[in-house]
């Protein structure tokens, strides 16, 4: 098969099933060079196995995977040789200081300490932690410890870089640090995959996303096509002080015909729009008084709902 | 650059030794808690050689040759050193390091393969158990205990038996689920400790306990080491190092499956 | 109406508490225990007892048997491997932010002097008297106790040792920060008290200038204590020079354990 340098990673129905429990079922996807591309799911959608997969420590049980054109079954060694990886649990060493764990990395790569030590302290820079560098890993803060793993990833000039969820569980300040930083990464024409279940980090991040859903790929596209495409351009978010689920529902019967679609969700109601003061005059005159409204701009989320019917993070505060 | 890591994801020794160089950097801090484990083996021999020593005197062998119980036990907790120094160093740190600390799910993102893991984690055990070794010999010499120049090849046959343990370190390191199986390990090498063949000749044993003896790793090492630091040369001994042998590169191989299977999952 | 109660419980209340809490924790982990108190005292009688007693002369040991001679201090020692378990990683683990029991105790009615209590209790009293005496019968199917009955003091004489130790190494585990040193104890403390305490062959075998070691040691004394009553082997000292000394040993100890366990846990 001839390979087409400019494509990282292609799959064609991707599978991979754990005995009876399929986690991914048949996906398609092509990641280019010098994007940022996401997966986009709710847990347990299987994005975590397909990156797993993509980064050689999971054999897929059916369809085809290349990743620089190469198998990762046969080839996995020299594909992750190419490969940077940022693991939802970071996998950092805990018996190692902070920039020890980027030399013991460097070394597992071949990278020759001499080399790894002026690298690791250039990356420790990048990532701000310069001043962390003699302290142990376990007396680092979440944020810091992410910041850490995505370091590590970089120390050998992978030409991918794979992020499994890099924000889940931290602060939002630490969170815009780590947005930033691969930020600067995109800048400097670094390839990057990453998973996420934040709507925000998606629309941020990526250059194109799939949004996949009980193991299948549901949408795909640049997050403004796919809001273009699956919701309505504004949304108008209604509360009724303490009203119930079932009371919700009902409440949401008398919006009808009010705005392109009506959403009943367990603690309010959303109303797709294409005018959102259309929607407030619609309300006014049917004597709808809502605890509170507030119209925004559709986003992935709504996308999300929209194809699946569900929140895409549940209890998320 | 990149091509340079991808030119080394081939060479397994090379990987190997970038593990061997994590343990190392990862240790170097707390070398005082692996040096002091020598210190173990050295108490039981002065328990055991010395003071048990003195109230038995002398000891008459099988073959009728009469020597010293403590020249006659110490060969024995050298043997026992280093399968000591090794056991611990692959079966529960490999654990701590698979199942509570995740060390190996960040290793084998990279280019290195469970083969290297497996390799490098039996490297850095040899080194932990080749101070204990050299530390003995050392104290062995000191209270003269080693009587010819064949009594140096004690080392080398200490190196069969690390190698051994090393192997079934590691493959239980892969099968234990949680911490109170290594209680029922340390008992199983207590047990061997103390019934193969260190305190007293197999043959003095009941019939029917002696096939079972035969079957402990501890006992050939015991054997290796006892006949060459008495200069008690035979054909045997070979058996004994094929045995250590085999358990070392089944235990080996045991181990990198386990390790691929759970963590290539 | 609650039916909480409300009020502040006296310290033997809240030492039963806090010994409670042990017992629980036991009731999980006892079949671990099945090793150390009942199965390593046989294998020690039979491959050291009897195995390398065959080649003892019975003159080396004061005129016993060579199984005789260590069966008294195996009781004994047995109370000291104990403490290994007891009061090393539970004391220790006791003040881990996962899932330490000391901090979850501290949020409840019970002081640290009560944890401290509690905790003594089960390892000085519950375990050498269920632990110590289960082994004691076993070896008396080895007919190794000359003296018949008063064997059953043997078992005191471990629960003095196991009283005399159990606060200093509580105090050690307390001091330590790093989970690492746990083998430090084990090193330097229970398995040397184990091996050179007179229980295998006699103090006096020691070279002299290692000897005052074994007088500092809590097991030597209690090894001579029993030995007396299995035996009827006069012990080195009055015995209640030896009981003087390891009710020294326990009162200092728990003065030592009691300030470090506040101090950790004041916070």
């Amino acid at each position: 098969m001839p390979h087409d340098d400019e494509i990282l990673v292609r799959a064609a129905d991707l599978r991979k099933s754990y005995g009876e429990h399929e986690a991914v079922r048949g996906v398609d996807f092509e990641i280019r060079r010098g994007e940022a591309f996401g997966f986009l799911g709710a847990n347990g959608a299987g994005k975590s196995t397909t990156m797993r997969m993509i980064g050689c420590v999971s054999q897929p049980t059916g369809g085809e995977l290349e990743v620089f054109g190469r198998d990762p079954h046969t080839q996995g060694a020299e594909i992750r040789a190419r490969l940077g990886v940022v693991p939802q649990d970071n996998t950092l060493d805990g018996m190692l200081t902070v920039f020890e764990n980027l030399v013991v990395y460097a070394g597992y790569f071949g990278i020759k300490k001499k080399v790894a030590k002026v690298k690791a302290a250039e990356l420790l820079e990048f990532v701000q932690l310069s001043s962390r560098a003699k302290d142990q890993v376990s007396e680092l803060s979440g944020g810091m410890q992410r910041r850490l793993a995505i370091a590590r990833s970089l120390i050998n000039e992978p030409e991918l870089v794979i992020l499994d969820e890099p924000t889940t569980g931290l602060d939002p300040q630490a969170r815009h640090l780590v947005w930033e930083r691969l930020f600067q990464l995109k800048h400097r024409g670094v390839s990057i995959l990453l998973t996420t279940h934040y709507m925000d980090e998606a629309e941020q991040l990526c250059d194109r996303l799939v949004v996949m859903d009980e193991g299948r790929i549901i949408a795909s596209g640049s997050p403004r096509e796919l809001i273009d495409t699956h919701v309505t351009k504004e949304v108008v978010e209604l509360r009724f002080g303490p009203a119930h689920t079932t009371e919700l529902a009902e409440l949401a019967l008398t919006l009808n015909g009010i705005g392109a679609q009506i959403e009943a969700l367990p603690d309010k109601i959303l109303v797709y729009t294409d005018d959102a003061d259309d929607t407030n005059a619609a309300l006014e005159a049917r004597k709808i008084h809502p605890t509170s409204v507030l119209a925004r701009r559709a986003t992935l989320e709504d996308v999300f709902l929209r194809l699946t019917g569900r929140a895409l993070v549940e209890d998320e505060a | 650059m990149s091509v340079i890591a991808y030119g080394a994801a081939r060479a397994s020794l090379k990987s190997s030794g970038a593990l061997l160089n994590r343990n190392w950097v990862a240790m170097r801090r707390a070398w005082i808690l692996i040096i002091s484990g020598a210190v173990e083996s050295l108490l039981f021999l002065f328990a055991f050689g010395f003071g048990v020593g003195a109230l038995v005197g002398d000891i008459t062998l099988p073959d009728g040759t009469t020597i010293s119980y403590t020249a006659y036990v110490a060969p024995a907790i050298l043997a026992n050193a280093a399968m000591m120094g090794v056991l611990a160093e692959t079966s529960i740190n490999v654990f701590a390091k698979f199942k509570w600390m995740k060390v190996y799910d960040g290793i084998l993102a990279t280019p290195l393969r469970p083969w290297d893991v497996a390799l490098g984690e039996v490297w850095w055990a040899l080194i932990r158990g080749g101070t204990y070794i050299a530390a003995f010999v050392v104290v062995m010499g000191a209270f003269g205990l080693l009587d010819s120049w064949w009594s140096l090849l004690a080392v080398p046959a200490c190196v069969f038996i690390a190698l051994a343990f090393a192997g079934i370190g590691l493959t239980l390191a892969t099968l234990f689920r949680d911490w109170p199986d290594f209680d029922w390990m340390n008992a199983v090498v207590f047990a061997m400790f103390l019934f193969g063949g260190t305190f007293t000749p197999v043959e003095a044993y009941p019939a029917f306990a002696q096939p079972i003896v035969y079957i402990m790793p501890l006992y050939h090492g015991i054997e290796l080491v006892r006949g060459l630091s008495l200069g008690q040369l035979g054909p045997m001994m070979f058996v004994h190092i094929a045995y250590l042998m085999a358990l070392c590169l089944a235990g080996m191989w045991i181990a990198q499956k386990r390790l691929a299977k759970a963590l290539y999952k | 109406m609650t039916t909480v109660d409300r009020s502040a419980p006296t310290p033997a209340q809240a030492a039963r508490r806090a010994f409670n809490l042990q017992l629980a924790l036991y009731k999980h982990v006892w079949h671990g225990t099945v090793f150390t108190s009942g199965l390593l005292p046989i294998l020690y009688m039979v491959s050291i007892g009897i195995g390398v007693g065959a080649y003892i002369d019975s003159s080396a040991v004061g005129g016993l048997t060579y199984a005789e001679f260590i069966a008294p201090g195996l009781v004994c020692s047995v109370a000291v491997m104990m403490l290994g378990n007891d009061m090393v990683f539970p004391v220790f683990g006791g003040y881990a932010d996962w899932g330490g029991h000391y901090l979850a105790q501290r949020a409840t009615p019970l002081s640290p002097v009560d944890m401290l209590n509690g905790h003594l209790l089960y390892a000085v009293v519950f375990r050498p008297f269920t632990n110590c005496a289960i082994v004691a019968l076993v070896l008396a199917f080895f007919g190794v106790y000359p003296n018949g009955w008063w064997a059953v003091f043997a078992v005191i004489a471990a629960a003095l040792v196991a009283a005399a130790l159990a606060p200093w190494l509580h105090f050690w585990a307390s001091s330590l920060k790093n989970d690492a040193n746990l083998n430090m104890i084990f090193r330097f403390a229970v398995i040397p008290i184990s091996l050179f305490s007179g229980v295998f062959f006699p103090a006096s075998e020691m070279p002299v200038f290692l000897q005052p070691l074994v007088w500092a040691s809590p097991l030597w004394h209690g090894t001579e204590l029993a030995r007396a009553a299995t035996a009827d082997v006069a012990p080195a000292l009055p015995p209640a020079a030896h009981i003087a000394y390891l009710a020294a040993l326990a009162v200092t100890g728990w003065f030592a354990a009691r300030w470090r366990i506040q101090k950790r846990l004041n916070f």
